[in-house]
């Protein structure tokens, strides 16, 4: 078939113009708004998410290729190898395909721009990985159905696997991670998960012997019998291995460094991101924890980007590409404030009054917002919590918050001491 | 009767929309986040795609046999398909009302979305390609939520409030538009290609 032929009558070139609009919308919308920026990580993440619709339309233009094939029995008859023919046929797919997903990476590069290192090539050989997985699931839709069932069979399934198992209550929510797409958006702190990557890669390498087998082995009853063992392995073996995921398929980074010489006494360990904002950031870090640690808190003195690395350092989860002003008190009010409260407590054993109040204490000290500013936003027994708690001196402040801040991880009601006018600092007992 | 029911793959296609159905039911309270054309992702409440996916079996089932033969059959082939696609659609109707009154409306939407559904395919399989029309029901639905600016308030068409009339009145339009198209004599500028005299383009499907 001449070259013009086969992209007049491909699948793809039709799809591909709503194909792009789709995928550059969906990144102005999602991604370059609501993203972190300034990580690499990040930014090959969210454009990783763009594979549910590219999936979709290479699934569907396989799906067609397979069935002209199937249905001109071109394989029967051609002297040339099987994949050298499915290859030709399957060239404006995977043209639309890869426009489509360098168009995504490359909308959300700009997150990233000037940031150290590049993008990330493990997201992005595994989103290239799972591409053809699914291009290949379109091949063996085509050539094992009947032309006319196979696309609604191909539509229905990538719609199932790319936008139903995410989003259905029904469907446990590591399952998602199988479609290589949903990687979530790591913060500077994290990188995906290697055993998502793993497990998105062997579903991928699954869909594709299957599609492998249709087209060479061109006899439905084995393709199926192929399908019928290895899918289910594939799939049963990538899950043991997100399984444990849930939710978060994300680790903890690891390689920071830190300064060899203190700062005003404090060991400072920063990711190579926030290098070009390190004259900002660093007197902010500096004179805030001087500020907890004045009214009495107990801070480290090692203070990290970084979670859990070097050990015994206070974590400060920073953003990149943010005012030093906004981001460090914040990083120091989300670290002082416990890592994560009861998912479910019953009525009336819940320290939601303790939260607020706490919550806005530390709001307050670190000097992200004035007491005045905030008061509005309180509820009236938390605003008048907090007027009277800043009345005390600051290490009476400093020690009604270690005596509350305990409480907040419990399924418990609010203490006595949540009061501060109840609440009788050590040196006056 | 036998004939055409093995024909049409009736058994499985009946069977495909009850499963759809239960399972869209089970789903009634699910929603899908769905990209659009012109703003945020919107919520797709999942019994409409289940619905619109779930006439695959009726699709395949009337594209099965349209060959020839059909064509010169002395029973009229063409008023089974539509009584049918009649009965299907019906069938949806009574549901969703009923759900609407037990407090679902939903399921009301999800009834427009099948019945608008068969009403596309039937219009697509003639005036565009039989080859693609299978895509239509699915398609159509697609279609419709990526120009929903939600901004705007309720959808268009099929998105719209499950008792929206004017929704419910162009999806029956469609529907009706498509049996039209299967019960009168085929026109020889939308014949599809099996129908064609002499043109033995389902002879490769009857291999």
């Amino acid at each position: 078939m001449r070259t013009r032929k086969r992209w007049l009558t491909s699948l793809a070139t039709w799809l591909a113009p709503p194909l792009l609009v789709m995928v550059a919308v969906l990144n102005l919308e999602d991604g370059l708004t609501f993203a972190t920026r300034g990580y690499w990580e990040t930014a090959s993440a969210k454009a990783s998410e763009a594979i549910a619709y590219i999936g979709i339309m290479v699934a569907l233009s396989a799906t067609w290729e397979a069935s002209r094939l199937r249905s001109s029995g071109m394989l029967a008859a051609t002297a040339r190898h099987p994949f050298r023919v499915v290859a030709a046929a399957l060239v404006p797919t995977v043209v639309v395909g890869l426009a489509a997903t360098a168009l995504s990476h490359g909308m959300l590069a700009a997150l990233a721009v000037g940031a150290p290192g590049g993008p990330s090539w493990r997201i992005l050989a595994v989103n290239l990985l799972a591409l053809l997985g699914i291009l290949a699931w379109g091949l063996f839709l085509g050539f094992v159905l009947p032309p006319k069932l196979s696309l609604a069979v191909c539509l229905a399934s990538t719609y199932f696997w790319y936008l139903i198992i995410p989003a259905h209550w029904a469907f446990p929510l590591w399952l998602r991670y199988l479609s290589g797409g949903t990687l979530g958006a790591p913060s500077v702190w994290e990188v995906s998960d290697p055993r998502a990557l793993l497990a998105a890669t062997l579903t991928a390498l699954g869909l594709f012997s299957v599609g492998a087998v249709a087209v060479l082995a061109r006899d439905r009853r084995r393709t199926l019998v192929v399908a019928a063992l290895v899918l289910p392995l594939t799939l049963a073996g990538a899950s043991m291995i997100v399984r444990p995921l849930d939710a978060f398929p994300m680790v903890d980074r690891e390689g920071i460094t830190c300064d060899d010489e203190p700062v005003d006494g404090l060991t400072l360990c920063l990711w190579p991101e926030f290098e070009r904002d390190r004259a900002e950031i660093v007197p902010v870090i500096v004179d805030t924890h001087r500020t907890f640690t004045e009214f009495g808190l107990d801070l480290p003195t090692t203070v990290s980007a970084g979670r859990g690395t070097p050990e015994d350092a206070l974590w400060l989860p920073l953003q990149p590409r943010t005012k030093a002003e906004e981001t460090v008190p914040q990083a120091f009010v989300t670290t002082l404030m416990p890592a994560a409260l009861p998912e479910s407590c019953p009525p009336r054993r819940s320290p939601d009054l303790t939260l607020d109040t706490v919550h806005a204490w530390l709001l307050v000290t670190s000097g992200l917002v004035d007491v005045h500013e905030l008061r509005p936003t309180l509820n009236t027994e938390t605003a008048a919590h907090l007027d009277r708690l800043v009345e005390l001196p600051p290490s009476a402040q400093g020690e009604w918050y270690q005596a509350n801040r305990p409480v907040l991880g419990t399924c418990s009601a609010d203490p006595a001491t949540l009061d501060p006018a109840g609440f009788t600092p050590t040196e006056q007992r | 009767m036998r004939w055409w029911c093995r024909a049409r793959w009736l058994p499985a296609a009946v069977a495909l929309v009850v499963v759809a159905w239960v399972a869209a039911l089970l789903s009634a309270e699910q929603v899908v986040p769905f990209p659009t054309l012109v703003g945020p992702r919107v919520p797709v409440p999942l019994p409409y795609l289940i619905c619109a996916m779930g006439v695959a079996g009726i699709v395949y089932g009337l594209d099965r046999s349209r060959s020839a033969l059909e064509s010169t059959a002395v029973r009229s082939i063409a008023l089974r398909d539509a009584a049918l696609v009649g009965a299907v659609a019906l069938a949806c109707t009574a549901v969703g009302v009923a759900g609407a009154a037990l407090g679902t409306p939903v399921v009301a939407g999800a009834a427009r979305v099948m019945v608008a559904a068969l009403g596309a395919y039937l219009v697509v399989r003639v005036v565009a390609r039989p080859d693609l029309a299978a895509l239509a029901p699915l398609g159509l639905l697609t279609c419709t939520v990526v120009v929903w600016d939600p901004s705007t308030g309720p959808g268009p068409w099929l998105m719209a409030a499950p008792d929206d009339v004017g929704a419910w009145g162009l999806s029956v339009a469609l529907f009706l538009a498509g049996s039209f198209l299967l019960v009168r004599p085929p026109l020889r500028w939308v014949t599809p290609p099996g129908l064609r005299a002499g043109d033995g383009a389902d002879e490769t499907h009857h291999r």
